[in-house]
């Protein structure tokens, strides 16, 4: 038997899928039409957001007394507030605050949850039980509750309510990347990099985080929906984004006030909030669905 | 086949009375109450370019022995000896130093290779753990490919798109990267279709024989093993039973239980078939071992004394067994079990004639 | 159909000219192709091919699960006692299934509901299908599990699945499947989980089960060894159609299709002291098959001819076989 036998008998490389990962989820993302539509709509109210002083129509600030309740319009697209600044203009700037507040949370709840959510799934042991206790523990309390306390302690502040949003998210990005870190770690390629000779960190960094990214995009997508509702409640009750400024939570929260006058202002505020959580949702699923094992056959 | 590599040189892996237990079941202190006995004290020694085949069948202990040798797990007693450094203690970087020499291949090729990665860099893995520059990385994998039979366009591929032989290939790549001179071999060809263990089996040997490669081969198959190993060892119940000659053990087994599994080994050429030796009853739990002989519960041969004392390895010229059936008479010390049974009838009958 | 090696002469299951097709990312790709034989009362056949064959795909059809997986048998015809079972709805199937023809898996565990006792799921099987009320049918399954040499029956009724070794729930199922006496039973890898010990075991216990209830066993297995100590008759499968049938004896002693002679030439443990001979390459994709003979691209002993036409399964006095060169080759067997 020599080597030359060998090279032969490998050259017919089975023809199967030579499409690589992320051509294979583009394929499969390609069919959730739902989710294409709500990614879609996201990065529209994202750019308009970024861009907010060049596509409002209106200062969002700039108040006008004979405009007070004007309904919807060639001039005010959404009609006008109480004031008579324009709805449009008020909630493209708004978004600015919601994405942002949205964008924290998430942020604080990923560096919290996902090392520990690592390290907890590779050592196991006290290590996982002493972090799966804090987190079981954080669980329990809830997001809302949580948030008005430290407001309560600290001063009504959109910031501090987002970092408390994100503490109390945590848990369950943590549990997700926990799982996917102790399903990895069965794998036999991991007992194969330590046979030769990487270091743990090292292969929580290059086996791990990649297998780990999947469910945890998933994730996040939907941690961003949450936290835009989270926002909304804490703004609408006057805790967070502090007038004049306001994110959405504020417009329909002042909206509220001349409900029976204009019904129309709670209206577009609470669809944008609506549509944009709906979207994180969708969007979260979608990802699930084309991420997630292509169920095959033998 | 049967050419033992050169015994005056260092063993390249020498075991000597390794013992491994694991909690098998806790109170509610979450005290451990009962151990499950996976190895209990193993002895090896394996030649440079030499094969030792390790069989056995599931619950015997074999793969935590090859675990243990590769130190992915702790031993709880015992001395592991590579190329002669102890290594039983060792960690951080006279652990990695050790791991150049020595490298390992799994049985699931669907499990041992990452599927986010390129096979390029599946195989260069372990020389980048070693800083080994890009470059020669490069250099190195390309040569890898071509010495287990893949192509250079092979390694710009993920190890999903490929069939089973040939992840296998790829895995036996990465264990020959950091060229060591030991690889553990943990059920390689087990989940391969007929054809293609016959492959891998072939590039085994070669690659053993350009590279002077020692194998510690572990499967439950005695055909296979006999094929590749120049010396067999058989574990029962986390016990090594036998070693000797790959021929030897093959042909004239000298432990029962090695003659039961040889047995029920099916064959598809009916003139060499075996009287086959049905076992009864199931393989005991190895947290609760029977007293005596580990294997005394379905041996066709127990005797008093197997029932009592648990029999020690001991050595008749090549052949090691542990075994009371030895200890008979004089003169049947080291044959085997067909050649015992036969004369401990004729010596029962003597009398009456 | 010819009247060659894989007719029989008082056929249980009758198979002709089967054809299965799965949905694939390259469409419709037919996986079981043409693929005709019968198994006798009583009889062993062997059904033997490397994974991707379609062995089990033609096991699967004779149970009517091809649509739950998605696929369609898209020709031939299946008859089992002379009953068409293709034109059965699914609430016929689901009562031949079990009652006239069983099966036993290779993996114990999942065949197994871990949620019920093994009491429980032998008492539904049997009463699903037999007129027997609980305590009768509790009474047959101590009955049937102490028939497989389970020890102490009356006390492992009630284990669950998971408190069972895997050679213990290997008999279960058989248990299971031979509960209401099948015509047929189909074995698909039923030992190959297991230890080669427990495999004995199990192996000597489907044959005096068959010996005693007089049941035809299809056994679809990769294990060449297997075949030959349990099988009368071996059909082997390449690439989804079937190369060639014989009786066990012939086919190991002289082999007439080169796939077969290859595959016991890549045995380890036959020639001990020979190196082994590998098959070269591996099986064609079911989109990419070559024109000719589908084995040609690895087989040592290609002609030029075998590349052009696709060959048809030949009689070759008394069995058959799917190459043009089959009555030339002097292929060896394992010899004796």
């Amino acid at each position: 038997m020599t080597i030359a036998d060998h090279d032969m008998s490998s050259t017919a490389v089975e023809s199967a899928t030579t499409e690589s990962r992320r051509a294979r989820f583009l394929r499969r993302f390609r069919r959730q039409g739902w989710a294409i539509g709500a990614l879609v709509f996201l990065v529209i109210v994202a750019i308009s957001a970024i861009f907010a002083p060049w596509v409002a129509p209106h200062d969002p600030l700039s108040q006008s007394l004979t405009d007070s309740f004007a309904g919807p319009g060639s001039e005010y697209w959404l009609g006008a507030d109480r004031l008579g600044r324009d709805t449009l203009s008020r909630l493209i700037f708004g978004a600015r605050y919601s994405l942002l507040a949205a964008a924290q949370a998430v942020l604080v709840a990923t560096v919290l949850g996902v090392p520990i959510g690592v390290i907890a799934g590779l050592a196991r042991g006290k290590i996982d039980a002493v972090a799966s206790l804090v987190a079981d523990a954080v669980l329990s309390i809830p997001a809302i509750v949580l948030a008005l306390a430290i407001i309560g302690v600290l001063r009504p502040n959109l910031t501090n309510a987002m970092i408390a949003i994100g503490i109390v998210y945590a848990p369950r990005l943590f549990r997700v990347v926990r799982s996917a870190a102790i399903s990895v770690r069965e794998e036999t390629y991991i007992d194969a990099a330590r046979a030769s000779g990487v270091g743990m960190l090292t292969i929580a960094r290059t086996h791990v985080i990649p297998n780990v990214l999947s469910p945890l995009l998933v994730q996040i997508s939907l941690a961003l929906g949450f936290a835009v509702l989270a926002e909304a409640g804490i703004s609408f009750l006057g805790l967070g984004v502090q007038p004049p400024d306001a994110s959405w939570g504020v417009i329909l929260g002042q909206g509220t006030v001349k409900l029976e006058e204009q019904p129309l202002l709670i209206l577009f505020p609470g669809a944008a909030i609506l549509l944009t959580v709906l979207a994180f949702n969708v969007l979260g699923d979608g990802l699930n669905d084309s991420l997630g094992r292509e169920i095959r056959r033998e | 086949m049967n050419t033992t590599g050169s015994t005056a040189s260092t063993p390249i892996l020498e075991v000597s009375e390794v013992s491994k237990s694991f909690p098998a079941s806790k109170d509610v202190f979450g005290r451990v109450v009962a151990r499950l006995q996976a190895v209990v004290e193993a002895s090896l020694t394996i030649n440079p370019g030499e094969t030792l085949g390790l069989v056995g069948e599931s619950g015997s202990g074999k793969s935590t022995l090859g675990r243990l040798v590769m130190r992915l797990t702790d031993v709880d007693a015992g001395r592991i000896v590579l190329d002669g450094d102890d290594i039983t203690e060792s960690n951080g970087p006279e652990l990695r130093a050790a791991r150049r020499k020595m490298q390992i291949v799994f049985q699931d090729p669907q499990s041992s290779l990452d599927p986010n990665w390129l096979v390029r860099d599946i195989i260069a893995e372990p020389l980048r753990a070693y800083g080994v520059s890009r470059a020669d990385r490069l250099s190195a994998t390309e040569r890898l490919l071509a010495d287990v039979g893949l192509e250079h366009a092979h390694g710009s591929r993920y190890a999903s798109e490929f069939s089973g032989g040939q992840r296998q290939r790829v895995a036996i790549a990465r264990a020959l990267a950091l060229e060591p001179n030991l690889v553990v071999c943990d059920e390689p060809v087990s989940a391969l279709d007929v054809s293609t263990q016959a492959q891998v089996l072939s590039l085994l040997e070669a690659l053993r024989d350009r590279r002077n490669l020692a194998y510690l081969f572990i499967a439950h198959d005695l055909a296979v093993v006999h094929h590749i190993s120049h010396r067999i060892a058989v574990m029962y119940l986390g016990r090594i039973v036998e070693v000797g000659p790959a021929d030897d053990v093959y042909n004239r087994p000298r432990h029962p239980y090695t003659e039961a599994l040889l047995s029920a080994m099916p064959n598809p050429k009916p003139a060499s078939r075996r009287q086959r030796i049905l076992l009864t009853g199931e393989m005991p739990s190895p947290v609760d071992p029977p007293p005596g002989c580990r294997f005394q519960t379905r041996c066709a041969h127990a005797m008093d004394l197997c029932r009592r004392v648990e029999p020690e390895l001991v050595a008749y010229g090549d052949v090691e067994v542990a075994c009371h059936l030895h200890d008979t008479g004089p003169e049947l010390a080291g044959a085997s079990v067909t050649e015992i049974s036969r004369g401990r009838s004729a010596g029962s009958a003597a009398p009456a004639s | 159909m010819s009247s060659h090696a894989s007719s029989a002469v008082d056929p249980v299951l009758q198979i002709e000219d089967l054809a299965v097709e799965f949905i694939t990312e390259h469409g419709w790709l037919t996986v079981v192709d043409g693929v005709s034989f019968e198994v006798g009362r009583g009889e062993t056949v062997g059904l033997i091919g490397e994974s991707g064959c379609g062995k089990s795909v033609t096991a699967m059809a004779v149970l009517g699960l091809i649509e739950q997986r998605s696929g369609r048998v898209s020709r031939g015809c299946i008859r089992l006692d002379g009953r068409d079972l293709l034109a059965l709805d699914s609430r016929e199937m689901r009562e031949i299934r079990g009652r006239k023809v069983a099966m036993v898996f290779q993996e114990p565990m999942t065949s197994i509901d871990p949620a019920f006792t093994v009491g429980n799921q032998m008492v539904e099987v049997l009463r699903r299908h037999l007129p027997m009320s609980r305590s009768q049918a509790r009474q047959r399954s101590v009955e049937l599990l102490d028939r497989v040499g389970i020890t102490d029956p009356h006390r492992r009724i009630d284990s669950f699945p998971h408190e069972l070794s895997g050679g213990m729930r290997q008999r279960v199922l058989i248990a299971m499947a031979l509960s209401c006496e099948p015509d047929l039973l189909i074995a698909d890898e039923p030992t190959t989980a297991l230890d080669v010990t427990v495999q004995a075991q199990v192996l000597d216990l489907l044959a005096g089960l068959q010996a005693e209830m007089g049941m035809a066993v299809l056994l679809v297995t990769h294990d060449l060894g297997v075949v030959s100590e349990t099988c009368e008759r071996v059909i082997v499968m390449y690439a989804g159609e079937i190369v060639e049938t014989a009786s066990t004896d012939e086919l190991f002693a002289r082999p007439l299709h080169p796939y077969t002679a290859a595959m016991l030439a890549s045995l380890p443990g036959l020639h001990p002291d020979e190196p082994l001979d590998p098959i070269p390459g591996i099986v064609p994709p079911r989109h990419a098959l070559p024109p000719g003979c589908w084995f040609e691209p690895r087989c040592e002993h290609a002609i030029e001819l075998c590349g052009s036409g696709h060959p048809t399964l030949v009689a070759v006095g008394g069995r058959s076989a799917r190459c043009l060169r089959a009555d030339d080759l002097r292929l060896p067997g394992v010899g004796s």
